[in-house]
């Protein structure tokens, strides 16, 4: 059935808002808040309109179904080019425009590749750019800009979809640094939207806002979809103005009469850390009914600093709320609004056994809610055997619902890995989320993530793009292993002082001496500040064969980890930030 | 060294100081900034801190490029001087 039947389609419910809202603003992108106030917009007609003359020319040159990558720098164009896939029924495959890191524009060479796209959609100002990427890492798809003037909006006719067909390709990291696309349904989009609205309890009186880019699933599918599909428009910033001047964002809450926002904890550290007293004194967050902290482990000591910081303005605590979600699962899969973050204090050694216990006495990790599961089923499952397991213990977290997307692109082994998981007496399927975590209460506690992406400043890096980065640039550690990972911050192995710090494990070979040791780990810390932009905080260089391997081959980055946490790891050279040995000091104490 | 780069190299200690989280006098100005712990975002915010103090407009990479506090001090004498002249 071509899209004609009962059920709610996306591009039926934009057609709707289309109807009842023509005027008003759909998506808006301030592109300066203070010097001189300047914005940009598109209305509820105008992004229809746009967006048929753009699905005209597609539906003219492609079949729905093929993919078309979305890079687009900062500003209302995006909207255009997915309302424009939606319309004429082409995958959405969104990714950031190539940048200057070379990791990040191979990395997007292969999302092209993977996802076998028709066409790269992008908007004038960023042609020459991405031409240039495509020349040089050899992608052939046509360029498009969606705001040149070609195809016929009244030429548009309603795409051959349905519900099941697949909207939007999220690319993710899988356990081996391969990127993979998340198979995102029409009907997951909707669902989710729902769930946020629904979780929070928002129609169409809110406004979104935020600065998250909207390649990312918090941006597109947690603030410009609900805020379009379902609130009062959706507004945005370039990340980069707020990443320079974090106060700007609670000033576009308060001047755009926003109501609903969201960041990753990092996004709420800066802005605990950064904004100053004067900055908080001219503002009004009263008019914010929604923060949403996801993306990241929600850390109990930014949420507490986030809310004293900004109370002054108005900003009320049951505002802020953690959430728990990935792109497997479209995007929210937990959540409680209306009540103040719920912080726990648990006891330490009953979480090394794998149990969620509030501390009476002694050590105690602090660790905020995540809420309660808002669609499906959530359990905390034994990853060893697969056997469901009581509130209070720790395990891996396992759903199933609407909110569960149609696997991983092109994959079928990984998806049935991942999607197909079945209970030790046959019920299923579920997705195995790759996270830890255990229900206490009603909520959703996650303490740690069995993959080994880094997560830093909002960004996911892969530690194999960095081992091979240093492997290509340092000629010593040629054909030998390592092992990055982090240490500080969310995992309480270091206080909050230190931050989350990048650690650089690798074997190197040959008998150096000391000074040439000293001079390697220099030249590896500027490889991976200049080349990643990440903080390391140490470099441990060690024998061969010394970085921990499986029988297979494959390097055990958390049993590495492990050994340099608790100062057992054998080092040829130890390069350490004063700063993080201080904050390990106890920690190895305790393991001699 | 003239008062005016001593004063500028002893502003930049002080921020990237504030920024990695240790005293003035732990951050030596001839050691790599890398070696701190120096990310994109620090970079960001001290590349934003030096625009709005001296009313320039950088190259969001000058950190990268000039990588210890001796070095940006020397490059943004340089340019602060170009300024006044202009």
């Amino acid at each position: 059935m071509a899209g004609s039947g009962s059920a709610e389609q996306l591009f039926s419910t934009f057609r709707k808002r289309v109807v009842d809202n023509p005027d008003d603003p759909a998506v808006t992108f301030v592109s300066d808040l203070v010097d001189s106030p300047d914005y940009s917009a598109l209305s509820y007609s105008e992004l229809d309109s746009r967006a048929r003359r753009v699905a005209s020319w597609l539906a003219e040159r492609f079949a729905p179904g093929e993919r078309a990558l979305l890079l687009y720098p900062p500003g209302v164009e995006f909207a255009v080019g997915f309302f424009a896939c939606v319309y004429a029924g082409l995958v959405a495959v969104p990714a950031p425009v190539p940048g200057r890191y070379r990791h990040e524009r191979r990395r997007l060479a292969g999302i092209a590749a993977d996802a076998r796209v028709c066409v790269l959609l992008t908007s004038e100002d960023a042609v020459a750019a991405v031409s240039a990427w495509a020349a040089e890492e050899g992608v052939s798809a046509v360029c498009h800009p969606s705001d040149s003037a070609a195809g016929d909006p009244a030429a548009w006719r309603e795409p051959a979809v349905t519900p099941e067909s697949v909207a939007l390709l999220q690319y993710t990291s899988g356990s081996t640094g391969r990127p993979r696309g998340v198979r995102v349904r029409h009907r997951n989009l909707l669902s989710n939207v729902d769930a946020i609205c629904a979780a929070f309890g928002f129609g169409r009186a809110q406004r979104y806002g935020s600065w998250i880019p909207l390649h990312h699933d918090m941006g597109l599918i947690g603030m410009l979809l609900p805020g379009v599909l379902r609130g009062r428009g959706y507004v945005q910033m370039d990340p980069v103005a707020f990443l320079r001047r974090p106060h700007h964002w609670p000033l576009l809450l308060d001047r755009f009469d926003v109501n609903a926002t969201a960041a990753p904890d990092f996004g709420y550290d800066l802005c605990a850390r950064r904004v100053t007293d004067e900055q908080v004194a001219g503002l009004d967050l009263s008019r914010l009914h929604g923060a949403v902290s996801g993306a990241e482990p929600v850390r109990a000591d930014t949420v507490a600093r986030f809310l004293a910081r900004f109370a002054p303005a108005g900003l009320r605590p049951e505002v802020l709320v953690p959430m728990y979600g990935l792109a497997e699962a479209t995007l929210m899969v937990t959540g409680t609004a209306r009540r103040a973050p719920v912080r726990t204090a648990l006891d330490r050694a009953a979480l090394e056994q794998r149990e969620l216990r509030p501390a009476a006495s002694g050590a105690a990790r602090d660790l905020v809610g995540c809420g309660a599961p808002r669609a499906g089923e959530l359990l905390i499952v034994d990853p060893d055997n697969a056997e469901p397991l009581p509130q209070g213990r720790i395990g891996e977290i396992w759903l199933r619902g609407p909110g569960v997307a149609g696997g991983y692109w092109d994959d079928p082994e990984a998806t049935a890995r991942t999607f197909g998981a079945r209970l030790a007496d046959g019920r299923g399927p579920f997705l195995r989320t790759g996270d830890l975590g255990g229900l206490l209460d009603g909520d959703l506690y996650v303490t740690g993530r069995r993959k080994d992406t880094l997560v830093l400043h909002g960004r996911n890096l892969h530690p194999q793009d960095i081992e091979g980065e240093l492997r290509e640039r340092h000629t010593e550690l040629d054909g030998l292993h390592g092992a990055v990972f982090t240490v500080g911050g969310h995992d309480g192995a270091t206080g909050p002082d230190t931050g989350e710090v990048v650690v650089l494990v690798h074997e190197i070979r040959g008998h150096w001496g000391p000074d040439h040791l000293a001079a390697v780990a220099a030249a590896m810390k500027q490889t991976v500040a200049r080349e990643f932009g990440v903080p390391v905080g140490a470099v441990a260089l060690v024998r061969p064969g010394a970085v921990r391997r499986t029988t297979s081959g494959k390097v055990e980055r958390s049993a590495t980890r492990h050994l340099y946490l608790s100062g057992q790891l054998d080092v040829l050279l130890l390069s350490e930030d004063p700063l993080v040995a201080a904050a390990l000091g106890p920690l190895r104490e305790v393991s001699v | 060294m003239s008062a005016q780069t001593r004063d500028l190299r002893d502003w930049l200690v002080a921020r990237v100081a504030t920024y990695l989280r240790r005293s003035p006098q732990d951050v030596d100005p001839a050691v790599p900034l890398a070696e701190y712990g120096l990310d994109s975002l620090t970079a960001l915010a001290i590349s934003t801190d030096i625009e709005d103090e001296y009313d320039l407009v950088l190259d969001p990479a000058l950190a990268w490029d000039h990588p210890t506090i001796d070095a940006l001090t020397a490059v943004l004498t340089g340019l602060i001087e170009a300024k006044e002249r202009a």
